[in-house]
């Protein structure tokens, strides 16, 4: 028993020792190419705009989209740049969410340069279609990258699966049953509960015209059935879901 | 649960501590809540088709103990139509429906037969064969029936081997689950070597070829020759390791506990025939084949066109338990064939030259080029990208643009594993690294430890054989 828990003991120093010398091979050659491979390039971007910014603009997708006939094609973390007289410093990624930010800001030096800090929340945080999106799964492998602890500890982290790397079809299916079984706050006298109700119905009875009146395809319609209305309506807020009906009607 | 994950690293010690406190008849417990928790973190639900698995065949071990003739027989067949149901429910339903739907359309007719949105759970493959070793041993009383049923599940269960082998069998794992085991360093000692082993095999050699493997069969057809090869020989390399790695974990985390499991690789790219590569790969399911199929099937006893039969079903059935498409299938005849061919040549005046040390070489290279080949039908999704992959290694492709490149940091694990493979030649790793003075063993240890720490792959790439 003794033996066992010496050599044990031993082992264990064996390990710390390994990566110990492992630590300064690993940061120096390897840890900038791992995170980029992670898409977590935006770690080493807050490294250098913390000293030179004083705002900090931690976005997603929505920093990235326009449309083609707006007529500023800037993004919004580029607008409040040029609009306003501080210096803004884009760290906006796609698909993040404020998971991952959350992580970012302990990075920021209490000698760094930066006053605010704008983080947007877009609805990943919110509704299943989301939250069990397969996306998650990069997203936590690089929050991992994100930590604060020595960069070998967050390799071997990664290498060990030691985040939530849930199989794809796992996932769908937690997302499909949240969608059946997520309560919603609606009137009593509106028929759909949840969002698989809605799928069902706006795709097997047509409730919602996915037709125009000379029988082509109804873009907006679909777009707003089965897009927006499906992926966000039913989960923004609880309080304001008395919205459906309005854009339903619409 | 992964074994190459923190995950696992935390649990394997809870399990080993509770095992050695607690006393030997509630060990049973703890090792049926252990493993249903380890396969739990998969997908809880499909537990239930395991504890299914395992009400039928312990069943129908106690019914065929208490009678004879035809009720007996009938027994054993409801057990297999039970497990062979279910596996061919989750994995090959659709298989099935696309062969029926393709028959139709090959007849005129309209055949729209629609697939279900099946998982397969993972292991399904390895627990049925399992089991059903179990109800088969006691129907031809080889085994006697196993009257605890908590035993039973953790024959079914038991969280080392139960996703992906090897596949025990009962007289083995079932009756050491029975003996008391006592805490001991060398068991310990060597469970802990193994999963050493076996997490650099997984982590630093399997998880760093796959991308190469992947870049070849991404881009099928459109790779230059000399990639084309690279991509191949990464991709033999890739699902031994994957393998090798699982399995050598598996006996290492079963050795903790005192259980000795069969080996289930003994350096097969070392084999000099085909034949003796399949004595050297996936032992325990070659040799579940050899005594539930070919053996009743007459084995080798029986005229030489019986006996090609035999092994072509053989090699047919292990290629389709792989996998529900044809390219499994014809995974399985390709080494048929060659196991043939090699057959027949030791019947020629070539078989002297192999005995040489000069013609084991010269085999031992045809043989893995051979294997990694016909590892094509393996990793390709359908016919189309195997003629394809198979166009560009041979330089007949119509466009060649993409060029693999293997970095240093990849190929300096493999080359660490082959020199490791060549000096535990003949040996288990544990046999091997025991055998020597402290600090080569510790150095050992040292460079292993250092290579998982610094080269393993970041990507997640599942243990191949789970999806079996």
């Amino acid at each position: 028993m003794w033996k066992l828990l010496y050599k044990l003991g031993l082992a264990a120093v064996l390990l710390i020792v390994v990566m110990a010398i492992a630590n300064p091979i690993y940061t120096r050659y390897f840890f900038k190419k791992d995170v980029g491979e992670a898409k977590g390039q935006i770690l080493f971007d807050l490294d250098s705009l913390q000293h030179v910014c004083d705002v900090l603009y931690f976005g997603e997708s929505s920093d990235f989209s326009y449309l083609e006939s707006d007529t500023c094609h800037y993004s919004i973390s580029e607008m409040i740049d040029t609009l306003s007289s501080k210096k803004v410093g884009r760290l906006s990624t796609h698909a993040q969410h404020a998971g991952s930010y959350l992580q970012l800001i302990k990075y920021i030096k209490p000698d760094s340069r930066v006053k605010t800090i704008v983080v947007t929340l877009n609805m990943r945080s919110f509704n299943a279609g989301w939250i069990y999106s397969k996306l998650e799964t990069p997203l936590m492998k690089t929050n991992v990258f994100y930590q604060t602890y020595p960069p070998i500890l967050r390799r071997i982290q990664v290498a060990l699966n030691g985040y939530d790397n849930t199989p794809d079809e796992f996932r769908q299916k937690k997302m499909k049953w949240h969608m059946a079984h997520d309560k919603i706050n609606v009137p009593d006298t509106f028929r759909y509960k949840n969002i698989t109700d809605w799928d069902f119905d706006v795709g097997n009875n047509n409730a919602y015209g996915y037709y125009n009146p000379d029988s082509s395809w109804n873009g907006s319609k679909i777009e707003l059935a089965c897009h927006f209305i499906k992926t966000y309506a039913f989960s923004i807020d609880v309080e304001k879901t008395h919205v459906l009906p309005t854009l339903i009607t619409l | 649960m992964l074994f190459n994950s923190l995950h696992f690293l935390v649990f394997l010690p809870v399990v080993l501590v509770l095992y050695y406190l607690l006393k030997h008849q509630y060990r049973w417990v703890l090792l049926f809540v252990a493993s249903s928790y380890f396969y739990s973190v998969f997908y809880p639900p499909y537990l239930l088709i395991l504890y299914a698995i395992i009400l039928v065949d312990y069943s129908a071990g106690l019914g065929m103990e208490r009678t004879t003739g035809f009720p007996r027989k009938l027994i054993l067949l409801v057990s297999i139509v039970a497990n062979i149901g279910l596996l061919s429910y989750f994995k090959y339903y659709n298989f099935f429906i696309d062969a029926a739907n393709d028959t139709y359309a090959a007849l005129g007719w309209e055949g729209n037969f629609k697939h279900l949105a099946i998982i397969l759970p993972i292991g399904l493959s390895f627990h049925t064969f399992q089991s059903l070793s179990y109800t088969i041993e006691v129907y031809w009383k080889r085994q006697k029936a196993e009257r605890h049923i908590g035993y039973f599940a953790n024959y079914v269960l038991f969280f080392p081997q139960m996703v992906a082998g090897p596949i025990e069998r009962y007289a083995s794992l079932g009756e050491q689950l029975h003996i008391k085991q006592v805490l001991n360093y060398d068991n310990i000692a060597n469970g802990l070597r193994l999963i050493l082993y076996g997490l650099f095999i997984k982590m630093c050699v399997a998880d760093n070829l796959a991308p190469l493997a992947n870049q070849l069969y991404s881009n099928p057809g459109n790779v230059t020759t000399a990639s084309t090869w690279i991509g191949l020989v990464a991709f033999a390399i890739q699902i031994y390791a994957d393998f090798y790695g699982y399995s050598t974990i598996a006996i290492g985390a079963g050795r903790c506990m005192g259980i000795k499991m069969m080996d289930n690789f003994r350096q097969p790219y070392f084999a000099t025939g085909i034949q003796s590569f399949w004595q050297r790969w996936h032992i325990s399911l070659s040799t579940w084949f050899r005594d539930y199929v070919y053996i009743p099937l007459g084995g080798s006893r029986v005229s030489t066109a019986r006996w090609m039969l035999n092994i072509l079903a053989v090699f047919a059935l292990s290629g389709f338990w792989h996998g529900a498409n044809y390219t499994f299938i014809i995974w399985g005849l390709a080494h048929a064939t060659l196991y043939f061919i090699e057959y027949f040549l030791h019947k020629t005046p070539l078989l002297p030259f192999t005995k040489t040390f000069s013609g084991r070489a010269i085999g031992g290279v045809i043989t893995f080029t051979a294997v990694t080949l016909v590892w094509v039908f393996f990793r390709a999704a359908d016919m189309t990208q195997a003629k394809l992959v198979f166009e560009s290694a041979f330089g007949i492709a119509q466009t060649a643009e993409v060029i693999i490149e293997p970095t240093l940091w990849q190929l300096l694990p493999v080359a660490v594993f082959i020199v490791f493979e060549a000096l535990i030649y003949g040996k288990r790793f544990e046999e091997w690294a025991g055998s020597y003075s402290v600090a080569i063993r510790w150095s050992t240890y040292a460079i292993l430890a250092f290579c998982i720490v610094l080269f393993s792959g970041i990507q997640t790439y599942p243990f191949i054989y789970f999806q079996f």
